[in-house]
């Protein structure tokens, strides 16, 4: 399988202030993504997501290391294939979606005919052909991420890289952008998406990247990362006050007369039939996932910081 | 032909400038101070065409230079800032396209400016002195010949800096292009650093004299076209000499 985007050892170390103090940023990061898939960067605050995400992008030229796009180095060719959404994107605020986007558009050599086809089409992907003529500093920051999206999609891109385009969103939000990246990635997009959610990623990434400082501390597809010690949550209510819970359980917690029981995965029928041979109410039973705070703490032991 | 990306990225100065309040601010005041000239104490002594012209073009001059400076400082650093810069330079934009474009913009705005404050002051001299001083529009093109360059210049220290010091670095840049062509012989003349400093002036940075027509203008006279052409010429070389050394900066550095 031809690979979309490879990046191999980069490195890159930012000198802040006149008296270039340094401070690693990328260590040494190597990746792969196969084309038609999608790739999660996942990583704490300051993990250097953002900073390995503008190198691939060609905003930060790399300490060391070698970056390649669809077989090639970075060029204005190769820019007319890929999409960016930048980290808390931002637009010129007096224009409207539509003017922002016909710009956009511009810049890429559309020609004015199929332009304002593309145009409305997007708007329309994103959900925002109501607001077209709406100045994108009347945006709400769910939209104007919506909008960030339309933008770098303007090109009809091989490969669209995103850095969190889910922050800061509502969990509606969250899974309105999750549909539109899967449904790109059905029309065989590759995607590059960072995050510090493995929730948020774990059902659209075919492989993640788990970063901390600058490395690459865990690859793989994400439900390998998670599949060790996997548990269920079983919420119930309407339980006798003498109700005995099943020996094993991983967590028992009760909220307003409610309970909400963790157990592991092979024991999970056993905790439902004790709940229901007690005469309670299953409420809900879901599958609890790892936060990556969680498999932080298992991987590298709380030590998330920064430098 | 005008590459696509270089107009949209013009036109989208040209739009910003028009919700700019400093363009109306300072063409306004301009048109103001030409309506109220005449009621100057000495004018009424004698209201004469030549001071009256001298002193309207002086004022639309310094309206030009503040906007060339104005308008020029901060498009490369507030696209930096406000990290509009990212949706741009990720799309197949070269750097110096971008320049190009942020330059033709500004050079559309300062024009028009310009040409409002050159038709205010030829229809004033006509409504007060029946006079048609077509030479007023002569006056005009040299400015903004002369804003052009001032505008380069700002690009490419923008590129470099923050817009206050690139404020000073302009002012001075401004100032020691007036120096006159008999101050630099002096100072060539002298030895050391007063001759060193000569030298650059003389060789490295645009002679901003040249431009200045309006003694000419006030007395009527009509400057040669090729002359014009001369300061045109001077000024498209010692712009694209900037704008290229500013699109290297640019291209060095990390956003
Ligand atoms: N322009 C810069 N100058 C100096 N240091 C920087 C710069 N940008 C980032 N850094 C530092 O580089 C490190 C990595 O930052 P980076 O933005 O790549 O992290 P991140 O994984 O994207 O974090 P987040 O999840 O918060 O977005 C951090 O320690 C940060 O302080
Ligand atoms: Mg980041």
């Amino acid at each position: 399988m031809d690979t979309a985007l490879e990046l191999e050892n980069l490195a890159k170390t930012y000198k802040i202030g006149w008296r270039g103090i340094e401070r690693k940023a990328v260590v040494d990061i190597s990746l792969a993504i196969p084309t038609g898939t999608v790739f999660g960067l996942l990583g704490p605050n300051g993990a250097g997501k953002t900073t390995t995400i503008k190198m691939a992008v060609g905003f930060l030229r790399p300490d060391s290391g070698r970056i390649s796009i669809f077989g090639q180095a970075n060029s204005l060719k190769i820019r007319s294939r890929i999409g960016f959404l930048p980290e808390q994107p931002y637009f010129y605020p007096h224009l409207t979606a539509e003017k922002a986007l016909d710009f956009y558009a511009r810049l890429f050599y559309i020609k004015k005919a199929v332009r304002q086809e593309r145009v409305r089409l997007l708007l329309d992907t994103v959900g925002l052909s109501d607001s077209a003529n709406l100045p994108l500093q009347k945006f709400s920051k769910g939209m104007l991420q919506r909008f960030g999206i339309a933008q770098a999609l303007v090109n009809n891109p091989d490969l669209l890289i995103v850095d969190e385009p889910a922050s800061g969103l509502d969990p509606i939000g969250q899974v309105e952008i999750r549909k539109i990246l899967t449904a790109l990635n059905a029309e065989g997009k590759s995607i590059l998406l960072s995050s510090h959610y493995l929730s948020e990623v774990e059902n659209i990434c075919h492989e993640v990247a788990i970063i901390n400082k600058g490395t690459v501390i865990s690859r793989g597809k994400v439900k390998n990362l998670l599949d060790t010690g996997d548990t269920y949550a079983v919420i119930a209510s309407s339980l006798p006050t003498d109700w005995q819970p099943i020996k094993l359980a991983t967590k028992i917690e009760r909220v307003n007369g409610m309970v909400r029981m963790v157990v592991e995965k092979h024991r999970l029928d056993r905790a439902i039939e004790n709940i229901r041979s007690s005469g309670g109410f299953i409420e809900g039973v879901h599958r609890t996932t790892k936060t990556l705070e969680q498999l932080f703490m298992e991987i590298i032991g709380g030590d998330t910081r920064g430098n | 032909m005008i590459r696509v990306a270089i107009r949209a990225i013009a036109g989208n100065v040209i739009r910003e400038a028009i919700r700019l309040k400093i363009v109306y601010v300072t063409v306004l005041f301009a048109l103001l101070l030409f309506s109220i000239e005449p009621m100057i104490p000495s004018f009424k002594v004698g209201l004469r065409v030549q001071l009256f012209q001298d002193i309207a073009l002086g004022v639309a001059y310094i309206a030009i230079v503040i906007l060339a400076i104005a308008l020029s400082v901060n498009q490369v650093p507030s696209e930096i800032e406000r990290r509009t810069i990212y949706n741009i330079f990720s799309k197949p934009v070269r750097r110096s396209d971008f320049l190009i474009g942020k330059y033709i913009g500004i050079l559309a705005v300062i024009t028009a400016c310009a040409f409002i404050m050159g038709l205010a002051v030829f229809g004033f001299v006509f409504a007060y002195f029946g006079k048609l001083s077509y030479g007023i529009f002569q006056g005009i093109c040299m400015m903004i010949f002369e804003a052009a360059l001032i505008s380069a210049f700002a690009t490419l220290i923008s590129t470099l800096t923050s817009p206050i010091i690139n404020t000073c670095a302009c002012l001075l840049f401004w100032f020691v292009g007036h120096v006159k062509s008999n101050e630099l012989a002096v100072m060539l003349d002298s030895g050391g650093a007063g001759r060193a400093v000569g030298l650059v002036l003389k060789y490295l940075l645009p002679s901003l004299d040249n431009f200045n027509i309006s003694e000419a203008v006030a007395r009527g006279i009509i400057v040669r076209p090729s002359f014009m052409l001369e300061v045109l010429l001077y000024t498209l070389a010692f712009s694209a000499v900037f704008l290229a050394i500013a699109s290297f900066s640019l291209s060095r550095r990390e956003l």
